[in-house]
């Protein structure tokens, strides 16, 4: 009996810290939830409908009520863009242009010279903006911050015109030339905010142990750089693998395209276009790179945008 | 730092090793500072040049003073059409951005479980290929067999062409704009975690309830970040290109359709440089974009004194 009533009293007690905790804490974290994962589908729902579709024949893909989860799985797609294979239709006697995979090979060469350039005349630059005296110093880097907001399409026809005066067109060069002088104003702006927070004990120590304003540069600064530059060069890959413009005016030559042209020619809307389940395995192919990339190296890319964001 | 380098007590007369370390920096700069001579502001200058030129790439340029702009401002209706357009979609994709960035990043910052899970999800939109992205959205937006359309249809509801009709695509890009919203949610997650706890005790002390916190505590807090995602997402978002690009184009060589309904700004300005070979006149196009986008930014500076916070600006 007094067992019982106990429970009792212990089961109305247990049920009022209920209801508090159900409407302090459980509601509004479970709701909470429900928000984030909405937000979650609609932002993950285009990649599923697009992978979903590189998988599907194509009665499936036309057909009524939509699919996210192929009844039949298709792979002749990714195994045609696999091999280079064109798509062709007899019947209407054309062939599609095949998925290559040197738009990869080609693609790495400027991601590799785009990542060497900027790291090493970025950090040089904000190394000397953070660190040596010289006259103009304040006026120069007034200028590094002013271009930041100067748009690309301002200077893009003079440029252009440049390229074509000294035969560049064609090239490499008027896409990886810029990586080599100073990559451009942000990565500059950021060094110099990184090199800044440093100590001055290291560098006077070595000076006075006569060390040049290189040395200091290669031996002090740059090993203590490590997670910034990661950061930049992380974000150098995906400005160059994503890049499209550059490459669309300065590039004709097929042979050249990198992956992000290679793909526009592949899945172009025209005649002459793939069916649209081979336009999404290519999609997928070419998103894949820069998302695992992202999904490994997380930690730096936060760090870099949380840099840029806050204390820019 | 250089004290050894640079005495302070003669100032005026500069030693050698003065001067060495001034070498020095020039040596180290001189990278950027013949990128910035030739390809900023010669090119700045040359584009301001040409712009009262008219160019074809084959003949040479024939000077024609303001012709290119007197055709701009009154013989264009293009011109006009294109820098509509582009206004409308940066007002409200901007706008959008920035209150679904600031709604997610509140949400995220109530120290939720899988606070990494989200955010991973919430980022990756942000650093996939555009052009892989573009060929995406024609699909998920397509009027018969797209997704969208498919779901609609599922509860009756017949969806429209939501690229393939004349006033629908600027809708469908700003929809789709909303979906790289994963770099401004990082950046304000970072700023509201960087609200000092204080404040929210002193606000609940003095009564504050939820909204008076948010309102009067987190809003000037972080009113700076906003007003830096601001500033970029104006820049950016009137510089559209990549998407508008590849879904546009359909194959026939021209891009912006249908009927000019994709037709932003620097798509016009790229079809008059590469596809009429109008180099003089997409010039000035360019020439007209930077006097827009400086004078937007020096009014939005103007006006961020009334509702940008920063903390320690009084003691200055």
């Amino acid at each position: 009996m007094g067992e019982s009533a106990s429970s009792v009293v212990a089961a109305s007690a247990t049920t009022r810290h209920t209801r508090g905790w159900l409407w302090r804490v459980a509601i509004p974290t479970v709701s909470t939830h429900l928000v984030l994962i909405a937000f979650s589908s609609i932002l993950i729902m285009p990649f599923l409908f697009m992978v979903s579709t590189s998988i599907k024949y194509q009665d499936e893909v036309l057909g009524f009520p939509p699919t996210l989860i192929p009844q039949r799985i298709n792979w002749t797609y990714y195994r045609a863009i696999f091999f280079g294979a064109a798509f062709a239709d007899k019947e209407a006697g054309y062939s599609s242009a095949p998925f290559q995979w040197f738009w990869f090979q080609n693609t790495a060469i400027l991601v590799v010279l785009g990542i060497a350039g900027t790291l090493l005349t970025a950090s040089l630059a904000g190394y000397t903006f953070a660190r040596l005296r010289f006259r103009g110093r304040g006026v120069l880097f007034m200028i590094v911050l002013s271009t930041l907001m100067i748009p690309l399409y301002v200077t893009l026809i003079p440029t252009y015109l440049i390229w074509k005066q000294v035969g560049g067109l064609d090239s490499y060069w008027p896409l990886v030339l810029p990586h080599f002088l100073g990559g451009g104003p942000f990565y500059i702006f950021l060094m110099r905010q990184f090199i800044m927070t440093l100590p001055n004990e290291m560098d006077d120590a070595a000076r006075i142990d006569g060390c040049g304003w290189f040395g200091v540069y290669w031996r002090i600064i740059i090993p203590l750089m490590k997670a910034p530059l990661v950061a930049i060069a992380i974000f150098t890959f995906l400005g160059t693998y994503n890049e499209f413009l550059l490459p669309l005016i300065f590039l004709n030559n097929e042979l050249l395209y990198p992956v992000s042209i290679g793909l526009r020619l592949f899945g172009r809307p025209s005649s002459f276009a793939p069916p649209v389940m081979a336009v999404m395995a290519a999609s997928t192919v070419v998103m894949l790179p820069t998302a695992i990339l992202f999904l490994f190296t997380q930690r730096y890319f936060m760090q870099g945008v949380v840099i840029s964001g806050v204390k820019g | 730092m250089s004290a050894t380098a640079m005495p302070t007590v003669q100032q005026r007369g500069m030693g050698p090793a003065a001067r060495n370390e001034e070498l020095w920096a020039y040596l180290f700069l001189s990278p950027w500072i013949i990128g910035f001579v030739v390809f900023t502001a010669g090119a700045m200058l040359g584009g301001l040049g040409l712009s009262l030129f008219r160019y074809d790439l084959i003949s040479p340029p024939r000077f024609v003073g303001l012709y290119n702009y007197q055709k701009m401002f009154f013989d264009d209706p293009l011109f006009y059409h294109s820098l509509r357009l582009t206004a409308h979609y940066a007002v409200f994709s901007v706008f959008f951005g920035i209150l679904s960035g600031i709604v997610a990043a509140l949400l995220l910052n109530q120290n939720v479980r899988g606070l990494t899970a989200y955010r991973t999800i919430y980022y990756l939109p942000s650093v996939v290929s555009a052009v892989a992205a573009a060929m995406m959205w024609t699909l998920v937006f397509q009027k018969n067999y797209g997704i969208v359309n498919q779901t609609l249809r599922f509860i009756g509801i017949e969806g429209p062409g939501w690229l393939s009709t004349t006033e629908w695509p600027v809708w469908t890009f700003i929809l789709i704009s909303n979906w790289n919203i994963g770099v401004g949610i990082v950046i304000y997650l970072a700023a509201l975690q960087g609200v000092p706890t204080a404040l929210y005790e002193a606000a609940m002390i003095d009564g504050a309830g939820r909204w008076g916190r948010f309102r009067h505590v987190t809003l000037p807090m972080i009113s700076p970040v906003i007003f830096f995602n601001l500033v970029l997402g104006i820049i950016g978002s009137l510089q559209v290109f990549t998407i508008a690009f590849v879904i546009s184009d359909t194959g026939g060589g021209s891009v912006g359709g249908p009927a000019n309904a994709t037709m932003f700004y620097v798509l016009y300005l790229y079809q008059n440089a590469f596809s009429y070979l109008e180099m003089g006149y997409a010039s000035a196009l360019a020439f007209a974009l930077f006097v827009i986008i400086m004078l937007l930014t020096v009014v939005v500076f103007a006006l961020s004194g009334r509702w940008v916070y920063y903390e320690g600006a009084l003691r200055r």
